[in-house]
């Protein structure tokens, strides 16, 4: 064995961002995935993002509404171990490719649905786009604290869902081997989301509810400025590292001063302004540059604030290998993401490029059993 | 049957992101053993926090400093399929728990590392939480932009990635076990996690043109894509997706005239008068109350949705009709309501099976399964050793008054009376 996965065949309908990029997480781990397109192909092709969500995959066109492109489908299905589609709920069913249907050409078939809202109750139907879904969880009201919600510009809740999508396919893979049957998995971008706020969308008598700004409101675990206006992140997340600091600024009084009461995370209002309002004077004494090299040296958990295409060549993310190279055909070489999961015994890599629409028709079909003829029979009649 | 039912964690994490792996593990059904030292994981200090990420475990407290710990570690770990950790890297060798050495104790085991920088690199053996990386990753400056300060993300981003990222790879490796009998030293970082979600912008060629698209307050990318209010205050989302919908809304706002409008007529010209066409939306929209504009967008097929608080989620109608919360008796906090078990699996359950855990909960009674007598389990204790939680009384043996200052009310009380 070479690759965690080697050897399981993955058709993925998905689009957009959840499908492709749980299926995606897959392929990376030597998965085969195929995937599979309607003549009009994946909305989300133009977006920078497509590349990678796509890359390492097979891609075939299929018209669906065709009988040949449901039987083809089927073909597909029966040598698959997992299928992923994030249709709208109700829509895999319309075209053929629900659950109940594939399942029973293939009952080992892992088949895992993701959706906006999940298969049932009363936000089912909504459209599951991103702001949608990160409306309604709350997360935009917490981001704005209650006052006036803020839009969040990573789109969170599809990438959630995709590493929960790929976490329950691996589940149930696993459970796969001791009981030789598939399942359903079903993962919405609204669980996948309420998952990550999992620490406040709970309810319980002396629920802390903390305040919020922008830049933080715990005095010890925010960002500041240096004299030079560029800014920092200080984090001192245990009572320890507060101590540390203490000695390291020459205050080790603060240590007993009842204004860092609650230190490090519950210095409450009103102190907390205080707090900041003093540690904001004593930061604009010395560069940003300065503070992050005084406090490293001391292990305090601090970082410069850095623009994305800074990350690129941080020695942190190439000494970890987070960065892989691929060539795309017309774009050249493109620095993207590499492989989120290390393992030791059965390492993952990114397997080549994003393909293009239908890339791998001739050859999924061939692998089916179709000749060239039929093959070019099914493109005249629009079936691929 | 549970997904992973019979896989048992051996659990040293602490905070929210490795504890998350060792969660979404017990939601599908492991045995999970957390790890404390005497004075526990610091993430008890922020309440809600420790119980929205620990809850279903069970929680040891020992002391690895003393040399008899070491054998009741040994001892555990030999019963574990899974360790997972997220020390700074270094940390857990230096306890004689690294890698190398586990794999002695039980050659098969599947080793889930979640360091904050990853181990390898010259932060390596760095401290970090979840702000230091999303400060170093350019997620800050990404939802803030080039022209107004940096912004931190209130969700802690990577923090809950990575959990689902190790939890990904600690199914993984269990798949791989069952076929070829072998563990494996798996890891995940913060730092890898604030790559993978950024996947979309962590993208770079010869040619290409970055985009900033974050701001101070930003309310969306664009006018037809964005948060909007109504005379109530209340905000709400209204998502176009395409031409049609964009037409739509016209319709419904009685603003007809904006699709003669030149300015207006395809989706790069709306990009091109954004502003003009942002003014006219929001006092257009300004004129309604948000709570009935919802309906109204919705109706007509324009994707809009109320921008919900915490208050109204917990009551939401969506989440109360799938059962997404559970009520739960903590023993320390009262009735509380959590998030139930997220991915959801046609022919098996997950399963929560207890509140949040105090510390040293459940000493004496792993110490039993690994065969310890109760003698032994005294003189560990006496040595400071191990340390047991002092057993709570049970919630329905408590009296009315106890039970009212936990929270509890009549109807709670009365059901508990009855054994219900």
């Amino acid at each position: 064995m070479t690759q965690a996965l080697s050897g399981f065949k993955v058709l993925d309908f998905g689009r957009y961002i959840a499908g492709p990029y749980a299926a995606m997480l897959l392929a990376d781990q030597g998965a085969e995935v195929t995937k599979v397109e309607a003549p009009g192909g994946d909305p989300l092709r133009k977006e920078l993002g497509f590349i990678v969500w796509n890359r390492s995959k097979r891609d075939i066109t299929l018209n669906l509404k065709k009988p040949e492109g449901q039987r083809i489908v089927r073909e597909l299905a029966k040598q698959s171990d997992v299928v992923i589609e994030n249709f709208r709920p109700g829509v895999a069913e319309r075209l053929g490719i629900g659950y109940e249907t594939l399942s029973e050409l293939n009952p080992r078939m892992v088949y895992c649905s993701i959706s906006g809202f999940g298969p049932s109750g009363p936000y089912r139907d909504l459209p599951g786009w991103e702001p949608i879904v990160s409306s309604l969880s709350t997360i935009y009201t917490e981001q704005g604290y209650v006052t006036h919600p803020v839009y969040i510009v990573l789109p969170l809740a599809s990438t959630y869902a995709a590493f929960m999508a790929a976490f329950s396919v691996t589940t149930a893979l696993y459970a796969r081997e001791l009981t030789g049957k598939g399942q359903k998995t079903d993962v919405s971008l609204f669980g996948a989301l309420l998952a990550a706020q999992s620490i406040w969308v709970l309810d319980f008598k002396g629920k802390e509810r903390m305040p919020w700004g922008p830049q933080g409101v715990l005095p010890l675990y925010r960002l500041y400025q240096g004299s030079d206006g560029k800014w920092f992140f200080l984090g001192l997340g245990t009572f320890t590292f507060f101590t540390k600091f203490a000695v390291l600024m020459g205050h080790e009084e603060w240590l007993a001063d009842p204004l860092f009461d609650g230190a490090p995370f519950l210095i409450m209002p009103p102190r907390n302004a205080r707090v900041i309002a003093m540690l904001k004077e004593t930061f604009s004494t010395k560069t940003r540059d300065e503070w992050v090299e005084l406090f490293t040296s001391a292990d305090l958990p601090c970082a410069p604030v850095r623009a994305i295409d800074e990350f690129f060549e941080d020695p942190q993310i190439l000494a970890n290998e987070m960065v892989a190279e691929v060539e795309q055909p017309g774009l050249g070489r493109v620095r993207q993401m590499g492989v989120p999961v290390k393992f030791s015994l059965t390492p993952g890599r990114v397997k080549g490029p994003c393909p293009a629409m239908g890339q791998h028709n001739q050859e999924v079909l061939a692998g089916l059993g179709y000749s060239a003829g039929e093959v070019a029979k099914f493109k005249n009649e629009g079936v691929i | 049957m549970l997904p992973l039912e019979g896989i048992r964690v051996a659990d040293f994490t602490t905070f929210l992101s490795g504890a998350g792996i060792t969660h979404l593990l017990s939601d599908m059904g492991a045995d999970v053993i957390k790890i404390e030292p005497p004075d526990g994981d610091p993430w008890r200090l922020v309440a809600g926090g420790f119980m929205g990420t620990n809850r279903g475990k069970r929680a040891i407290a020992i002391d690895l400093k003393k040399p008899e710990a070491k054998e009741i570690i040994h001892r555990l770990i030999a019963t574990a399929d899974l360790l997972v950790e997220n020390a700074r890297s270094g940390a857990m060798e230096r306890l004689g728990l690294g890698y190398e050495s586990v794999v002695k104790i039980k050659p098969d085991i599947i080793y889930i590392s979640d360091p904050a920088h990853g181990s390898k690199g010259p932060l390596s053996r760095f401290p970090g939480f979840d702000p230091i990386i999303q400060s170093r990753s350019g997620q800050m400056m990404g939802q803030g932009g080039l022209e107004d300060p940096p912004v931190f993300h209130k969700v802690a981003v990577n923090d809950q990635a990575a959990p689902m990222l190790g939890a990904f790879g600690a199914a993984l490796a269990l798949l791989v076990r069952v076929r070829t009998g072998k563990g494996q030293y798996v890891e995940t970082s913060l730092t890898n996690a604030s790559v993978a979600l950024q996947s979309g912008v962590f993208i770079d060629y010869e040619g290409m043109e970055r985009k900033y698209p974050g701001k101070k307050d930003i309310k969306g990318l664009c006018a037809t894509s964005r948060l909007y209010q109504g005379t109530d205050g209340v905000w709400f989302f209204v998502h176009c997706a395409d031409d049609a919908q964009w037409r739509k809304l016209c319709q419904v706002l009685g603003l007809e005239r904006l699709l003669a409008d030149t300015r207006f007529a395809t989706p790069e010209k709306r990009a091109e008068h954004d502003a003009a066409l942002t003014e006219i939306l929001t006092e257009s929209f300004f004129t309604t109350p948000g709570a009935l504009w919802v309906p109204i967008l919705q109706k007509s097929g324009v994707p809009a949705a109320l921008s919900q608080n915490l208050e109204g989620l917990l009551q939401d109608p969506h989440c109360l009709q799938n059962s997404m919360f559970l009520h739960q008796d903590h023993p320390q906090w009262g009735p509380c309501k959590i998030l139930g078990v997220v991915p959801k699996f046609s022919e098996m359950e997950g399963i929560v099976r207890r509140p949040s855990p105090l510390l040293g909960e459940h000493t004496q009674e792993v110490l039993r399964e690994l065969g310890y007598t109760p003698e032994q389990i005294d003189e560990f204790k006496t040595n400071k050793v191990v340390f047991q939680a002092k057993p709570m009384v049970p919630m329905s043996e408590r009296t009315e008054k106890e039970l009212k200052d936990l929270g509890y009310s009549d109807e709670q009380i009365a059901r508990l009376k009855e054994g219900d």
